[in-house]
């Protein structure tokens, strides 16, 4: 391998990448802070919007399909109309409490493990380790917690357990979105309420993994805020 | 000889993300391009697991044709046909390809493993050929 070339070659790449760690004149930044709203905000637009379907869609499955419940029905593109007595709560942007409702909370699940599991696999690629590739799936899941993490948290993953038949498990014992949500001092409901908030970060791990070619389930849980489990679980094509 | 080449991207069903002729083609071996890249690709598969580097030099011969591979760490093949050697230049040209790539994959509006249908794209690969290949 002839050294030089490799340093020189590879020195281009995270420049023009912008990668490199020299902040160039034309680097523009964004704070942070903005990253964090907007995945808060995601998640509660999501569910809203979820919502908004559904209540359309089942609108439209009871009524007799004249034109006017068909336009109040058509309102799920988001313009508010007068409330009628179908639609309950007008478009708030907050909501105080989990909806109960299971089947509108699996729908919003599978958006954001999408949407994280796209995210996933494009960061696989980019902040994937230059001149050298990972074959190993602990390499990888120790990639996932040292890089990706830094990336998106700027801060690493503090605990890896493994029990080398296929099974992660990574805790993170301060996770950023977590820190700027009251918890109650972490009671119980606080948990609850925070869980939307990590199937995004689930889609991503997925969608990291999946572009290295290891196919997995992974689920994560809070026992108590800002704390958060991730269990990664390698599923082998049998 | 004549300056010819034949780069491919593949993506990770082993079906082309991107094909291009760069220099005077002749015309009786285009459609023998295809097929000797699909057939180096099993060499390719090999070759990975016995180095951990992204540039794999030459994995295959055919004929007069030299295959040359560069796998990106999603197990995306970057390949080409060459005849001449020019070890060298043909790995800087795999990693600014690959950058490219990286750019296209960005685009958030680009599904990974399908076509790469942009004209700038397609542009700058040419460039990039001539800055290195040619």
């Amino acid at each position: 391998m002839n050294n030089p070339q490799t340093a020189t070659a590879t020195a281009n790449l995270l420049a023009a990448l912008s990668l490199d760690g020299k902040d160039g004149a034309n680097d523009r930044q964004v704070n942070g802070s903005a990253l964090e709203l907007l995945m808060s905000e995601l998640v509660n637009t999501l569910t809203r919007t979820t919502q908004e379907t559904k209540r359309g869609s089942e609108m439209l499955a009871q009524s007799s399909g004249t034109k006017e419940e068909l336009a109040d029905a058509g309102a799920l593109a988001g313009t508010p109309k007068r409330s009628t007595g179908a639609r309950s709560s007008p478009m708030v942007s907050g909501w105080q409490e989990v909806p109960d409702d299971s089947e509108l909370m699996e729908q919003v699940y599978v958006k954001l493990e999408l949407i994280g599991f796209r995210i996933g696999r494009r960061l696989a690629e980019r902040f994937a380790p230059p001149n050298r590739r990972l074959s190993d799936t602990l390499d990888i899941v120790k990639f996932v917690c040292k890089d990706i993490w830094m990336v998106m948290f700027n801060r690493q993953i503090d605990n890896l357990k493994t029990n080398h038949r296929g099974i992660y498990v990574l805790q993170d014992n301060k996770f950023k979105w977590f820190l700027h949500m009251s918890g109650n001092n972490g009671g119980a409901a606080a948990a609850r309420r925070a869980q939307p908030y990590i199937w995004l970060p689930c889609g991503i791990i997925r969608g990291v993994l999946d572009s290295f070619g290891v196919n997995t389930v992974v689920i994560a849980e809070t026992l108590g805020l800002p704390q958060c489990t991730f269990q990664i679980k390698v599923v082998s094509d049998a | 000889m004549s300056s010819t080449y034949y780069f491919a991207i593949v993506g990770t069903n082993d079906s082309p993300l991107y094909e291009t002729e760069l220099g005077v083609q002749r015309d009786e071996s285009k459609y023998l391009n295809q097929f000797i890249v699909h057939a180096a690709l099993d060499l390719v598969d090999d070759a990975q697991f016995m180095s951990t580097a992204c540039y794999l030099k030459i994995v295959d011969r055919y004929n007069d044709w030299n295959v040359s591979a560069y796998v990106t760490p999603s197990n995306t093949r970057l390949m080409l046909l060459h005849e001449a050697k020019a070890d060298d230049a043909i790995r800087l040209f795999f990693t600014d390809c690959h950058e490219l790539y990286l750019k296209t994959l960005l685009n958030p509006f680009y599904e990974p493993n399908t076509l790469i249908q942009s004209q700038a794209f397609d542009t700058k690969v040419n460039v990039l050929a001539k800055k290195y290949l040619f």
